[in-house]
C-alpha cells in the first residue's frame, strides 16, 4: 500500500502543481484559498479536523461552462516526509455538490464531483508541485487538468519576513480541441498567514491566488 | 458614576497584578526575544515557510502549560517559555509537534541557575 501511495504521490508530481497549497493545516485551523485565472473563479473554505484531514466548502465559476459549483470539499494528506531541509507531501481531495446554470441557455441543475490528487516537495529555495484534478458536471461538461509547478526563491527570508517566489506552472487540458498545453508565470509573496500569487498565463489572461490561514 | 469607575479601574488593577502573578511573559515578549528566554527548544524536521510556523504556534498555544512560542526557519527550532510552575514531557512536546505536522530532531532545556 505504501509502495502504491509513494508511486501516485511521484506520478502526481511528475506530471501535474499544486493549484491548492496545503489543502490541510493543523488540527482546528481555518483557510481560506482563492483563485482566478482565465478558466474559472474558485474559492475554497477549510477546517483541519485532524492532521490528516480537513472539510468545507467548495465555490466554483466555470466561466467556459457557464456553470457554478457549490459542494461540500473532504483533502486528505495521504503521507507527509519531513527532512531537516525540506517537506514532501500527497494529498486527495474530493468534492460533491450541485452544478447551476449561470447561462440563459435554461440547463438546469446537475450532480457535480470534483476529485483530485497534488503533490509537492519544497525547500525554502526551490519548489516543484503536480496536480491531477478531474470535474464531472453532467451537461455542463466533463473536465481533467493537469498541472505542474516550478518554484525558486530569489533569497531565503526567515520567519515573518516577506518571502518571495518566482513560478512557472504547466497546464495539460486534455479534454480540449486546441490549446491543450498551456503556462502561466507567477510570483509568489509570502508573510506570515498570507499567501498572495499575481501571474499572467501564456494568452495575457491575469491570474490571482490567495491563501489565508486563521 | 464615580462608583462604577472605581469599581472598574479596581477590577482593571486586579487582573494585571493577577496576570503578573500568574508568571505570564511581559506583553511585549514576542518573535525573537522568546527564543531569548525560551525554556525549552525544539529542534525539527519540515520547517520550509511561515504556514509552518504558524501551525506550530498555534497547536502549542493551546497547551496551558506553553505562555509563548517562537518558530525560526533559519535555526529550524521551536523555542518554548513554559507558564510559572508548568512542564512539558519529551513525549508530550513530540506529540504536540507530529499534531502540527513536523517531527523533532531534538529537544534542549535550560538549565537551572
Amino acid at each position: 500500500m505504501f509502495r502504491k501511495l509513494t508511486s501516485l504521490a511521484l506520478l502526481a508530481a511528475l506530471i501535474a502543481p499544486a493549484s491548492q497549497a496545503r489543502p490541510v493545516s493543523y488540527p482546528e485551523g481555518w483557510t481560506l484559498m482563492l483563485r482566478h485565472d482565465a478558466e474559472a473563479n474558485s474559492a475554497h473554505v477549510h477546517y483541519t479536523t485532524d492532521p490528516r484531514h480537513s472539510i468545507g466548502l467548495r465555490l466554483r465559476y466555470d466561466r467556459e461552462a457557464e456553470a457554478f459549483f457549490t459542494g461540500a470539499q473532504i483533502n486528505r494528506l495521504f503521507k507527509r516526509w519531513n527532512e531537516v531541509d525540506s517537506q514532501a507531501n500527497f494529498y486527495g481531495h474530493i468534492a460533491v455538490g450541485q452544478v447551476s446554470d449561470q447561462s440563459a441557455l435554461g440547463r438546469g441543475d446537475e450532480l457535480g464531483l470534483y476529485a483530485g490528487l497534488s503533490a509537492d516537495w519544497e525547500t525554502r529555495r526551490y519548489f516543484i508541485s503536480g496536480a491531477i484534478d478531474h470535474w464531472e458536471q453532467g451537461d455542463f461538461g466533463t473536465k481533467t487538468r493537469l498541472h505542474n509547478r516550478l518554484g525558486v526563491a530569489p533569497y531565503v527570508a526567515n520567519t515573518g519576513a516577506l518571502h518571495t517566489w518566482f513560478m512557472l506552472e504547466s497546464h495539460y487540458r486534455p479534454d480540449r480541441d486546441e490549446d491543450k498545453f498551456g503556462a502561466t508565470a507567477l510570483v509568489r509573496f509570502f508573510k506570515g498567514p498570507g499567501l498572495l500569487e499575481l501571474g499572467v498565463d501564456n494568452d495575457g489572461a491575469p491570474v490571482l491566488n490567495y491563501i489565508h490561514r486563521f | 458614576m464615580r462608583i462604577l469607575k472605581t469599581v472598574i479601574i479596581a477590577a482593571m488593577l486586579s487582573g494585571a497584578s493577577t496576570a503578573a502573578f500568574a508568571g505570564e511573559p511581559p506583553a511585549k515578549l514576542e518573535g525573537p526575544a522568546i527564543a531569548q528566554v525560551a525554556d525549552i527548544s525544539v529542534g525539527l524536521k519540515g520547517l520550509v515557510c511561515d504556514f509552518c510556523s504558524i501551525a506550530l504556534n498555534k497547536t502549542f498555544k493551546k497547551d496551558k502549560a506553553v505562555a509563548a512560542t517562537y518558530v525560526d526557519l533559519d535555526t529550524k527550532t521551536l523555542s518554548i517559555v513554559l507558564n510559572a510552575g508548568k512542564g512539558l514531557t519529551d513525549a508530550q512536546i513530540e506529540k504536540l509537534v507530529k499534531k502540527a505536522g513536523y517531527n523533532v530532531t531534538e529537544i534542549t532545556r535550560k538549565t537551572a541557575g
